[in-house]
């Protein structure tokens, strides 16, 4: 079920967008995010895939203002961050949440779980202590938690427990935009399901918008609307969660599904494992033309040489890669395919 | 049939309470065996057991632990042995792979030298047929320039070189059994493709058994022979992988598959098991999923024991003959 787009307003755009660090090493600069473009409407969720030093957590502590931008312009109802005062930014800069990999990173241990709920709307101002009270002991029951939780302190709750009560926290606040970063990651596989049924079920009634960052395919495919492939500071594609899957244009999006280890009999296991060679490289020093060129079996001189465009092959689905086409990606070069399956 | 390599007989494992508290009783009644160039996975939640199990085997577990039953290891029995016999059956009989390289390798020392010492361990060699050995084995674990990564310190690598590092310290005094402990979590799943090919491909040219311990069910369906399910302590299951994939006889392993998202299912709700698994010091008396179980009877109040229902295949339930479980995939399409 894909959501059509140009039906829902957006609720963050995003043009070119660069997130440029210093280096320490070598006085250059780590481009971590480098022109990457996309928006996000309400109610929609957005996957955001890659590995280590592909700058999806970037992009995601961009969005909340974690970070700035070296370059682009994040656009809210028409009106970018950067022509906003700073006073401006902040009040706006609340409808836009993060909820992070570790539960704990934003649960104090020596405040009450309680305590813990009512901070962010203290920070929020304009409530008086006992309706932030009744308002948190609310989200408690919301997320699923017993109004008793509201006492404990975070050592005595289980990692799920501590991901429900990472969700009350912002439900106060009005989020438009949650920034999900690697938000299952910590938790064990046989209580995740329970944990992002809640996600969805927030999501639902409050009509917020998701921006999903997790490097595991599988979690991304089944929750989000559209999919979002980085390699190294880009998107090499997006498009709608069925396509990116199983119609993938990229030969980076291909191997990185086929890497995914499936929990099926051999017979079942309908995707050859494409093993891509050699490292990530370094994103200080990324290769020249398409990035992925010294990994890609599809690689020819062109590669190394230009930078592919950002295309729109089919409807709503964008690439950048000089070889694929709208109907997918050419066979692969024999010399270039492993001897092993 | 020829006696299997590693034979684990009533494996028990508690730790010496504090003053005053009984001992926490982390592992009970752990039964299995590992034939030689087997691989086994060692599956389940944490705190399932399933790391300390493999600590147990390499006898790695500090002096409060209180260790019962045997271990026996190609004859020599591991939980008995005296430190010296461990230390000379560690690595050159079985070895242990970790899930974060970088805290197992000293920074202060360039690969190539600490791959040299766990050779040293057990060999008296030339310097250069030293090296030699070392860069061969480097080179085996598919590093390239091997010669020039001697020389280099663990900073220097990335984290699949550092992993394919361990592998071959793993590796260099061939031994017959390999632990891997996690051994592709902290990669990118690229990289972890490449770090499961190896560890599979080495198996199998080397002979060497591996027990997989991971909580990735995907991994085992890809590497393993066997799968062997851990919960609260116990084995509940073990059985041939793709036999426990397609039709899982315990209720735990039906639930942790069916928990897995995978991207060619329908998107819909997420499944789960609802619950936690039982603190060690509230464990109840008889089956000890029975609280998570969707299909607890009132025999599951008894004490479960550990039975064989087909050869080769071992379930600790009473009800497995009775229930039609849900495996990797439905049992019937709705």
């Amino acid at each position: 079920m894909t959501t059509p787009q140009a039906a829902r307003t957006p609720v963050i755009e995003v043009s070119d967008l660069s997130v440029r660090f210093p280096s320490l090493d070598s006085g250059s600069e780590v481009r971590a995010v480098d022109g990457v473009s996309f928006s996000i409407s309400q109610g929609e969720t957005l996957g955001i895939i890659g590995e280590s030093g592909s700058g999806k957590s970037t992009i995601g502590r961009t969005l909340v203002g974690l970070l700035e931008p070296s370059d682009g312009e994040l656009v809210f109802d028409g009106r970018s961050s950067a022509s906003m005062s700073r006073r401006e930014w902040r009040a706006r800069r609340r409808a836009f949440q993060m909820i992070f990999q570790d539960p704990d990173a934003a649960l104090n241990p020596r405040m009450t779980i309680l305590q813990s709920l009512v901070e962010p709307m203290k920070i929020a101002g304009g409530r008086s202590a006992a309706e932030m009270r009744d308002i948190a002991l609310e989200s408690l029951e919301k997320v699923g938690l017993r109004r008793d939780m509201a006492q404990r302190y975070r050592h005595e709750l289980s990692g799920g427990q501590k991901q429900r009560v990472n969700i009350a926290r912002i439900l106060p606040l009005d989020p438009k935009l949650v920034v999900c970063d690697e938000v299952v990651a910590a938790l064990d596989v046989s209580i995740r399901g329970e944990v992002l049924n809640l996600f969805r079920e927030v999501q639902k009634e409050l009509g917020l918008a998701y921006a999903f960052i997790a490097h595991d395919i599988s979690v991304v495919a089944q929750i989000s609307d559209r999919i979002a492939v980085t390699y190294l500071g880009r998107f090499v594609e997006l498009g709608g969660t069925d396509d990116i899957i199983d119609r993938s244009l990229h030969p980076y999006t291909v191997a990185l599904l086929s890497a995914e280890p499936q929990p099926l009999p051999p017979e079942l296991r309908h995707r050859k494992r494409m093993v891509l060679e050699g490292d990530i490289p370094s994103p200080a020093n990324p290769p020249s033309g398409c990035r992925f060129h010294t990994r890609c079996p599809w690689a020819t001189a062109l590669c190394a040489e230009k930078d592919p465009e950002w295309r729109e092959l089919r409807p709503g689905h964008h690439v950048a890669c000089h070889h694929t086409t709208p109907e997918g990606l050419p066979p692969q070069p024999a010399d270039r395919r492993p001897p092993t399956d | 049939m020829s006696a299997p390599l590693l034979e684990v007989r009533d494996l028990t494992l508690g730790f010496t309470g504090r003053r005053g508290q009984p001992p926490l009783r982390i592992l009970r009644d752990v039964n299995f065996s590992i034939a030689r160039g087997e691989r086994v996975g060692l599956v389940g939640e944490s705190g399932c057991g399933k790391s300390v199990t493999g600590l147990a085997l390499m006898r790695l577990l500090p002096a409060t632990a209180q260790i019962g039953g045997t271990v026996t290891l190609d004859g020599a029995d591991m939980a008995r042995a005296s430190a010296a016999q461990v230390r000379r059956m560690r690595g050159k009989k079985i070895a242990m792979i970790f899930q974060e390289p970088m805290s197992a390798l000293d920074p202060v020392f360039p690969v190539g030298e600490q791959l040299g010492e766990a050779l040293r361990l057990h060999e008296t060699l030339p310097r250069a047929e030293e090296k030699a050995r070392v860069v061969q084995a480097l080179a085996d674990v598919g590093i390239p320039a091997p010669e020039r990564r001697y020389g280099e310190y663990p900073h220097q690598l990335s984290g699949g070189m550092r992993q394919r590092v361990m592998i071959a310290m793993a590796l260099i005094n061939k031994p017959d059994l390999i632990i891997a402990d996690e051994p592709t979590t902290a990669l990118d799943v690229t990289i972890q493709a490449q770090i499961m090919d190896l560890l599979r491909d080495l198996s199998e040219r080397t002979g060497t058994a591996l027990l997989f311990i991971t909580h990735d069910l995907g991994v085992v369906a890809e590497t393993c022979q066997r799968m062997i399910t851990m919960y609260a302590g116990e084995i509940v299951e073990d059985a041939p992988v793709d036999d426990a994939l397609r039709a899982p006889k315990h209720p735990y392993t039906s639930g942790l598959l069916r928990s897995l998202p995978h991207f060619n299912r329908e998107r819909g709700q997420f499944a789960y098991i609802p619950g936690r698994v039982p603190a060690p010091n509230a464990m109840p008396r008889g089956c000890r999923f029975a609280a998570r179980c969707p299909h607890a009877a009132s025999a599951c109040a008894e004490p479960q024991v550990l039975r064989e229902i087909e050869p080769g295949r071992r379930v600790r339930c009473i009800r497995a003959e009775a229930l039609d479980l849900d495996g990797a995939v439905e049992r019937s399409p709705a």
